[in-house]
């Protein structure tokens, strides 16, 4: 039986090897990644840019193959985190949802310092970008609002694939309509 | 802006190759199970990557324009429970979702439960086995049962407390996580089986004031009161106190059926109470613990050589904690946590012997330690995670006494025994997790402990991870774990009480078969060195007894959107005693199978399981048959007015069975087997204020 096992897991590792799919986190962290490029970093004194996760691994894990490439001429650093001390370090600050509880303290302990927080689901109002899955898509909603606040300013590409733009003054995001009536 | 990149989906197919090749020559010949570890080694080291592997087969998603990638199909996370602690073996999990639904009353339910796991009851405590450990007389030892990161087993008998005389009610646990496998390399002393990790909940997930009721068969009865709450700044308090009442059954004893022992009658003497208080407060990355139980025991069997059948034979014991905690990160790269700890533990024992003279007994033990931890991770380099830190521990007080009294209650002086030990242990611990592939990690560990009585140890532990993709993980690892002698094997072995060692493999394959449902597959070898045995039959122990113990376990789980879960397991396992023959209490055959799911018209759920417990030898080598029982509760799916109910009866068939008693109780008479409950009811309900 030992035997039949063993063959079996043999066969299943590699059947497993083969398969070719996207991953929620591996999706997440090219998003991440992207973001970087999408928007406009006003100049800072660090040499490096941060890219933090706070509270999902795999997404901390996935965003590892982004080491040491290059944004605006800096070197991207990734930061696991595991609490919210150093938080201010982070230019891109990833909040996965068991961390969720946890951002009215984030949105305090950064104020109107240049940090995009992205959030998996949560609550748009509070951070700069929301992530969630539509469609077996990832989609995400901008809150320009809070970008502007952070003196971040998204470039127009990034606007244009989101599922939602909320503008400042705006009680709810509303979605962009998917084509224009009429002629 | 990353540049596009071409489209094309190329295989990696190295390794496949390699793994089937390895597994045909497997089949081909003619092998034993020995090799069996070594060959499916030998198929992790073949499916290395080369450098060619890593260049055709990792899609490069950065190279992907933005504009394609919101395009891409993804596949959603796991809606499986993930472990939290980062261990090479298959860890298994029970959340309180779970506890609730299938009615588990204490962390012994729960355990009995889990794939290749099982529960001993001897009406005195609740003892767990598990891949060839939980011999008869061993306490629930030589594994680790932690609170919150406590270690809970007292410092004299290294005894973890599962049943009432443990420290938590259920109610405050949001999940516990079995990690089998030897845990030395991160805890030191005494974790040579696994890891039980029990995490309390949060004030934020009570939120309310929780009146509790419950009463079950034989007039048990609990009450309890709880509080959580999470405040405006952050800050979570969880405040709980309950207390417990059984007066137990009469119960018929087949080995004493004389009319001089009552007819094998035990009345009245089956009564259990306990009291627990638990306290926690968190803000940031301060935790402050703190939990207290005293658990009284009327044990209705002879438990002892020398104790009378049917007479008053009551056990206290008070296990209490602090433990404080503080965690943060030190810029962006170092992980830091602190922890203080310090734990107390009392035994008082009263019983009647089969003497004259002087027929009572009386056992009184105490032991007070504490400890602090400071363990640091390092990030500085991506693929490397450093885990390193050290422990000092101080059993300042291990006291341990015995004595007889005369008819008239007065002490003889003359049998009184008192023993005083105490030990100070300093550890030193470093780890790395080197991601030396996208799909590749290889974690290599030691722990150095030094006690103050015995020589260093060392703890190693490396493991190779893979996983060929995120639905798949494979786990190559080697430990070994160590158990340094207690104050009792001191006392009871003096100068021949030794170190016990066990050397460790394991090969874990986990796959998710989609988003809802995930298989489970595990083959372990334990070695174990440095037993104690009887070398003459005369008392005459020395540490020179080994063994093995070598095994297989599967399981699937799911988890389905229509709210079904379902997690079934079968383990095999094959443990050897130190003279080489089938080890005592351990089953052959293990079986779980656990269904929950809400009933039409969303008003309840129900959950069934059944656990299959094979056959097994008991101390005097009779084998005993093996038995399926069978539980049932019910609860209500959404609260009413704050009211949560559930029901339950275990043991739903009513089946007539027996465990293997822990002690010889009746040498000779055949009867070496200890009958257990038929069909029992319980009722809680709860109210949230």
């Amino acid at each position: 039986m030992m035997r039949r096992l063993l063959a079996l897991l043999a066969m299943w590792i590699s059947l497993a090897a083969n398969a070719q799919v996207v991953s929620e986190h591996d999706m997440k962290a090219a998003y991440l990644y992207n973001f970087a490029h999408l928007f406009d970093w006003p100049e800072s004194s660090r040499a490096n840019f941060h890219l933090c996760v706070l509270g999902e691994e795999d997404v901390g894990a996935a965003l590892q193959r982004f080491d040491e490439r290059r944004v605006d001429g800096k070197r991207i650093v990734i930061a696991r985190l595991s609490s919210l001390a150093p938080i201010r370090l982070c230019d891109i600050l990833y909040v996965g949802v068991g961390e969720l509880p946890s951002l009215p303290k984030i949105r305090s302990t950064l104020g109107s310092q240049p940090t995009l927080v992205v959030t998996d689901r949560g609550n748009l109002p509070a951070v700069g970008v929301m992530l969630g899955i539509e469609n077996s898509r990832l989609v995400f909603d901008v809150n320009l609002e809070q970008c502007e606040r952070a003196g971040l300013k998204a470039k127009p590409t990034l606007l244009g694939f989101a599922r939602s733009v909320r503008r400042a003054g705006e009680a709810e995001a509303r979605p962009l309509p998917a084509s224009l009536p009429g002629k | 802006m990353p540049s596009p990149s071409h489209e094309t989906i190329r295989f990696r197919p190295v390794c496949g190759d390699f793994a089937q090749a390895a597994g045909q020559t497997l089949s081909s010949r003619r092998q034993g199970s020995r090799p069996l570890l070594g060959v499916l080694a030998m198929t992790l080291v073949l499916c290395l990557p080369t450098g060619t592997a890593r260049a055709t087969g990792e899609e490069d998603l950065s190279a992907v324009p933005f504009a394609q990638l919101v395009q891409r199909e993804v596949v959603s996370a796991s809606t499986l429970v993930r472990q939290i602690s980062d261990s090479p073996s298959a860890v298994a999990i029970v959340t309180a979702e779970d506890i609730r639904a299938y009615g588990y009353r204490s962390i012994a339910d729960v355990i009995n439960g889990m794939r290749g796991l099982y529960i001993t009851g001897d009406r005195r405590y609740a003892y767990m086995g598990g891949r060839g450990f939980g011999a008869p007389g061993d306490y629930t030892g030589r594994i680790m049962v932690l609170i919150d990161g406590y270690v809970t087993q007292d410092s004299l008998f290294n005894q973890a407390y599962i049943d009432e005389s443990g420290l938590l009610d259920l109610a405050l646990v949001e999940r516990v996580e079995y990690v089998p496998g030897t845990g030395s390399v991160t805890y030191g002393n005494n974790a040579m089986l696994g890891i039980i990790n029990i995490v309390t909940r949060k004030g934020g997930s009570l939120n309310a004031l929780q009146l509790s009721t419950e009463a079950g068969s034989h007039d048990a009865y609990r009450q309890r009161v709880s509080y959580g709450k999470r405040f405006e700044n952050g800050a979570d308090v969880v405040l709980s106190a309950s207390s417990y009442d059984a007066a137990g059954q009469n119960l018929y004893f087949p080995a004493y059926d004389t009319p001089a022992t009552n007819g094998g009658w035990a009345n009245g003497i089956d009564g259990e109470r306990n009291k627990r208080f638990f306290g926690k407060f968190s803000y940031e990355g301060l935790v402050v613990e703190a939990g207290y139980v005293d658990r009284q025991k009327t044990v209705p069997t002879k438990a002892t050589a020398y104790s009378v059948f049917n007479t008053p034979f009551t056990i206290d014991d008070a296990n209490g904690y602090l433990n404080a905690s503080y965690e943060t990160d030190i810029g962006l790269y170092l992980y830091s946590a602190s922890r203080f700890y310090f734990g107390h533990y009392a035994h008082e024992g009263h019983r009647v012997i089969d003497d004259l003279t002087t027929p009572y007994a009386q056992r009184k033990h105490r032991a007070e330690w504490w400890g602090l931890d400071q363990k640091f991770v390092g990030k500085w380099f991506a693929n490397h995670s450093i885990l390193f830190g050290m422990e000092y521990r101080n059993d300042f007080s291990q006291y341990l006494s015995r004595a007889y009294f005369y008819p008239d209650g007065t002490i003889d002086s003359a049998s009184r025994v008192r023993e005083n030990y105490a030990r100070n242990t300093t550890s030193v611990y470093v780890a790395d997790e080197y991601r030396f592939h996208d799909r590749w990690r290889l974690n290599v560990g030691a722990r150095f402990d030094k006690a103050s009585d015995l020589d260093g140890n060392w703890s190693p532990r490396v493991a190779l991870i893979f996983q060929p993709d995120f639905r798949t993980t494979l786990k190559a690892s080697y430990s070994e774990a160590f158990r340094m002698p207690n104050a009792d094997d001191r006392s009871f072995y003096g100068t021949q009480a030794m170190p016990e060692y066990v050397k460790a493999k394991e090969f874990v394959a986990q796959h998710d078969l989609d988003r809802r449902m995930r298989l489970t597959g595990t083959v372990y070898e334990y070695r174990r060195m440095d037993q104690m045995i009887d070398v003459t039959g005369n008392g005459d122990y020395a540490a020179v007894g080994n063994s093995r113990s070598r095994g297989l376990e599967l399981e699937f789980e799911a988890r389905w959107d229509n709210g079904v879960r379902l997690r079934s397991s079968g383990a095999w396992q094959d443990a050897r005693d130190t003279t080489g023959q089938d080890a005592v209490n351990s089953p052959n055959v293990l079986g779980k199978f656990q269904i929950t799911a809400p009933l039409p018209g969303d008003w309840l759920r129900a959950g069934l399981e059944t656990q299959y417990l094979g056959a097994r030898l008991t101390a005097e080598r009779r084998r005993l048959g093996g038995v399926a029982l069978a539980n049932l509760t019910f609860t209500n799916a959404r609260s009413w007015h704050g009211v949560t109910a559930s029901f339950s009866v275990r043991n739903l068939f009513d089946r007539d069975y027996e465990v293997v008693s822990p002690f010889t109780w009746a040498p000779g008479t055949g009867i070496d087997s200890l009958r257990m409950d038929g069909r029992t009811y319980w009722v809680q309900l709860n109210l949230d204020l």
